[in-house]
């Protein structure tokens, strides 16, 4: 037990910057490389916009917002976002690409996504997925689209790609991970 | 969505034993307690149970009912581990020889709650707690307690209790050893001292009782206390019976609120409010989205990519600035781009690396094939990371793509100096930002605090030198209503803090000339010089050993200093002392660091101080240390030695924006004179460890944020 008549005690450095000092400005409203639009929308979120292209590493484009939320497609696959906070940080997606192009066997589709954690741990989430032709609906507007149905590790989901005429995604509903859930995203808009 | 996943965490063992496949599988996997007792250690009502809560939780459990406030802070250490910290407010309480009633006293206390076994599908969980270290406290009493699921929703808990807890019969451990049969007398002296001597002995008690999670969110309590509140019963309250009942309402995803019915006379009401570090409130954070890369070849130039070679102009420094980035130096040497930057924005350096890699892909020719990329802090260059472009260029989305980068990079001690970008220096800072201080456990008041602006200002006149300083001023506040003449017989090094506070609202906390360097391989030094701290001046040197990946790292520190005057401007007192210590740091690389410091303390005291801290990768962390010196505990007065605990909390843990900014609070039951130790900023250890490999490595997957 400690008695009643505790001398003063003290916090000494209880300081809490609330600023830190920064040389740097904030970022400026990112450079589009071309002039395509793309539109998404994150329900989860309530969030819609749209997005220019800023750079591209292969076959994969990244969008930007202007506020600084990127989505990167390889042929309209989404392999990783950025800005989101859960982002999806990277996705290994050949196996769909392949099939979604009509190459490859049909079956079972092996897919990889990669999450940060709490401790800044990358957690790899592995996915068996099913690729295979939706029935036509009205909502297709005459577009062909296909189901992936995936699951692994507790997560399920369906992703739906709409092939226009010339075999690219036009239109898409991918997951982007358990908390953001799916983003539908609209190809080029010209 | 963060808040969803926190929730599933709490409820986690109610839902998941809810479904009927998961109870099978879980059957062995040890269980965590549905709550906290009002003593806030995994328990009933009064009462413990044998279950632990989630590895790494850590818990502020607000307790009252007549006469009784209990604050604790909880943390589960290990996943068997809990270590309590605990502030009670007891009115009309008797005093320790029961002969007066005190209309009001302060006590604290440690405890720790630890689990031997788990819970089986036959055998019940069974745990080991001693509410208070010293053994001699308000609260001192020890259990063993077994606890048993009987359904998902229900559960039930006996145990023995000795001391506070005991009571009713011979202690049946009198037959191992007849010195078990009486609990000495408390002897209080200066308390604080952890006193064994008193554990598990006198007269024992039992205790029991049932839990029934009614819901997913209330949880309904019944228990047997065998606490007799001999020191309140009459006096604080009357305590009619021993069976006490509790409702507890899972409010929010980290709250808790519980009413209960106590000893059959009284209401009291309970929250607790839990969080775990290792989730962070936002994630993995909201960091604006990085550059992308750009690849060298063809596809550049049809993007349009204007071609800027490095060294023109200062095009790269901005670059970097936009990514929160200063750029030191540069300079091209064949293919190599090599570039020397100071992280600003980031709380892991591994982010601001990736984020200067990407940079450095959108403005380096395409001649340029590797990156490398020294990390420096406060002019030391820290460390070197050489980066392949070819690999960046591949990996960019790669699931493993972090993993696999670090297996091509090579990560070096130091770097080269490379020629000062254009501008650099001289550097000039300043910034207005509002502050906080407080003042824990004055027993006038648990919690006094101050708050102000403070304008700092820092200059670098060259990679190295740092002259920095604070002017603070006191806008609102209470610290200077502490009005308590030290007892102390030591110098008061320390126990004078409440003449500081009522020196002025104006004051200069801190103005220093600093001197970082090199001396050599795995070699920091720093030399500092001026108004160090709030009460001491004078000159501080520090050398550093540490590794860039070893778990062990040594320091030697000297301090030649004089206590300031108590209005924190300019002048000085006539203490002097010299102080110093020489430290090991040991990182036992399951999250636990581990620190011993031998050396003179303010008060020109000699000894020890011994810390332990788990720590996080998102720069959390909880730790406690000790110090023991050649004061006697009647010298020392109050508490017998300096000891707390301490919580170091990043502020992008909480808001999820990049910072490098975080809350320190050091927590002590007394602050006396005796095992003080100067506060210096720009410590080296702390200054450097994130920038090494080590820490690189301990967050390297944020390489691609």
């Amino acid at each position: 037990m400690m008695r009643a008549l505790a001398p003063f005690a003290v916090a000494l450095c209880a300081c809490v910057p609330v600023d830190v000092p920064g040389l740097a400005p904030q970022p400026a409203e990112p450079a589009l490389t071309g002039p395509e639009r793309i539109e998404a929308r994150i329900p989860s979120r309530g969030a819609v916009a749209t997005l220019g292209p800023v750079g591209r590493n292969g076959d994969t484009v990244t969008w930007t917002t202007a506020d600084g939320v990127t989505l990167a497609l390889a042929g309209g696959v989404l392999v990783a976002t950025r800005g989101l906070g859960p982002d999806l940080m990277g996705a290994e997606v050949g196996p769909l690409r392949a099939a979604l192009a009509g190459r490859g066997a049909a079956g079972l589709l092996p897919r990889r996504h990669a999450y940060l954690d709490g401790e800044n741990r990358v957690a790899t989430l592995e996915l068996t997925c099913r690729l295979a032709m939706a029935a036509p609906a009205a909502a297709d507007a005459g577009l062909r689209r296909m189901e992936e149905t995936c699951a692994g590790a507790g997560q399920s989901f369906v992703n739906s790609y709409w092939i226009g005429a010339g075999g690219s995604v036009v239109r898409s509903v991918q997951w982007i991970g358990p908390e953001v859930g799916p983003v539908t995203i609209s190809a080029p808009l010209l | 969505m963060t808040s969803g996943r926190a929730r599933r965490a709490v409820l986690g063992a109610v839902l998941s034993a809810g479904l009927p496949g998961a109870v099978a599988a879980e059957i062995d996997a040890p269980r965590l307690a549905w709550g906290y007792s009002t003593l806030g250690i995994p328990g009933l009502v009064d009462m413990p149970v044998a279950y632990g809560r989630e590895d790494a939780e850590l818990a502020f459990i607000l307790s009252h009912f007549r006469s009784q406030t209990r604050m604790t802070l909880t943390f589960q250490v290990t996943d068997r581990l809990s270590g309590s910290f605990r502030y009670s407010i007891l009115d009309n309480i008797r005093s320790a020889s029961g002969n007066r009633v005190v209309p009001r006293i302060y006590d604290r206390s440690f405890s720790l709650h630890y689990r031997l076994m788990d819970e089986g599908r036959v055998r019940p969980a069974l745990a080991v707690g001693i509410n208070d270290l010293g053994g001699t406290g308000i609260y001192g009493g020890e259990y063993l307690v077994a606890s048993k699921t009987l359904s998902p929703r229900l559960r039930a808990s006996l145990g023995i209790g000795w001391g506070r807890l005991g009571g009713d019969f011979a202690n049946p451990f009198g037959v191992l050893s007849e010195g078990f049969r009486t609990r000495p007398a408390p002897d209080v002296g200066q308390g604080g001292k952890i006193d064994p001597k008193a554990w598990f002995r006198g007269d024992a008690a039992l205790f029991g009782g049932v839990e029934w999670q009614a819901t997913d969110r209330l949880r309904l309590v019944a228990e047997y206390s065998s606490d007799d509140y001999r020191r309140e019963d009459g006096t604080a309250f009357r305590r009619r019976s021993p069976l006490n009942f509790g409702a507890s309402w899972q409010a929010g995803p980290q709250t808790t609120v519980t009413a209960n019915y106590l000893y059959g006379s009284e209401i009291g009401v309970q929250v607790s409010y839990a969080l775990n570090p290792r989730r962070a409130a936002a994630g993995a954070g909201r960091d604006p989205a990085p550059p992308p890369l750009r690849p060298r070849g063809p596809s550049a130039a049809m993007l349009g990519w204007p071609v800027v070679v490095a060294g023109a102009g200062s095009g790269l420094s901005d670059a970097m600035a936009r990514e929160g980035l200063a750029l030191n130096g540069q300079s091209t040497e064949g293919s190599t781009l090599r570039v020397d930057i100071t992280n600003i924005r980031y709380g892991q350096s591994a982010q601001a690396l990736g984020r200067a890699a990407r940079v450095l892909t959108q403005h380096a020719p395409d001649s340029v094939d590797r990156f490398a990329v020294t990390l420096t802090e406060n002019g030391m260059r820290v460390s070197t990371v050489i980066l392949s472009r070819d690999r960046l260029e591949s990996l960019e989305f790669a699931p493993d793509g972090a993993a696999r980068l670090r297996a091509g990079a090579v990560i070096a001690d130091g770097g080269p100096r490379l020629p000062a970008a254009p501008g650099r220096y001289p550097a000039f800072d300043l910034g207005l930002a509002p502050y906080i201080s407080t003042s824990l456990f004055d027993p006038d008041q648990p919690v006094r605090a101050d708050v102000g602006l403070a304008l700092r200002a820092r200059f670098e006149p060259a990679p190295g030198i740092v002259i920095s300083g604070r002017v603070q001023h006191r806008l609102a506040g209470n610290l200077d209503q502490g009005d308590r003449p030290p007892d102390s017989v030591l110098p008061r090094v320390r126990s004078d803090a409440y003449l500081y506070f009522k020196g002025g609202a104006t004051t200069i906390p801190e103005l220093t000339a600093a001197w970082y360097f090199r001396p050599g391989q795995d070699l920091y030094g720093r030399v500092t010089a001026g108004y160090l701290e709030p009460m001491f001046g004078g000159v501080s040197a520090e050398l550093l050993w540490k590794p860039q990946a070893g778990r062990l790292a040594l320091g030697v520190e000297v301090n030649q200093v004089r206590q300031r005057d108590f209005d924190q401007r300019l002048g000085f007192r006539r203490y002097r002392v010299a102080t110093g210590h020489v430290s090991a740091y040991y990182d036992f690389g399951n999250g636990f660091l581990g620190q011993v410091d031998l050396g003179r303390y303010l008060a020109g005291d000699v000894g020890a101080t011994v810390s332990l801290d788990r720590e996080f990768a998102n720069g959390w962390r909880v730790g406690a240390f000790a110090t023991r010196t050649n004061v006697s505990s009647a010298d020392f007065g109050e508490g017998s030695f300096d000891k707390g605990i301490r919580l170091t909390v990043p502020l992008d843990w909480g808001t999820g924006r990049p910072s490098r900014a975080q809350l320190v609070q050091t927590v002590r039951p007394v602050q006396r004179d005796g095992g003080a130790r100067l506060e210096v900023s720009g410590r080296l250890f702390e200054t450097v460890r994130g920038a090494q490999a080590s820490g690189l490595d301990r967050s390297w997957g944020r390489f691609w944020k």
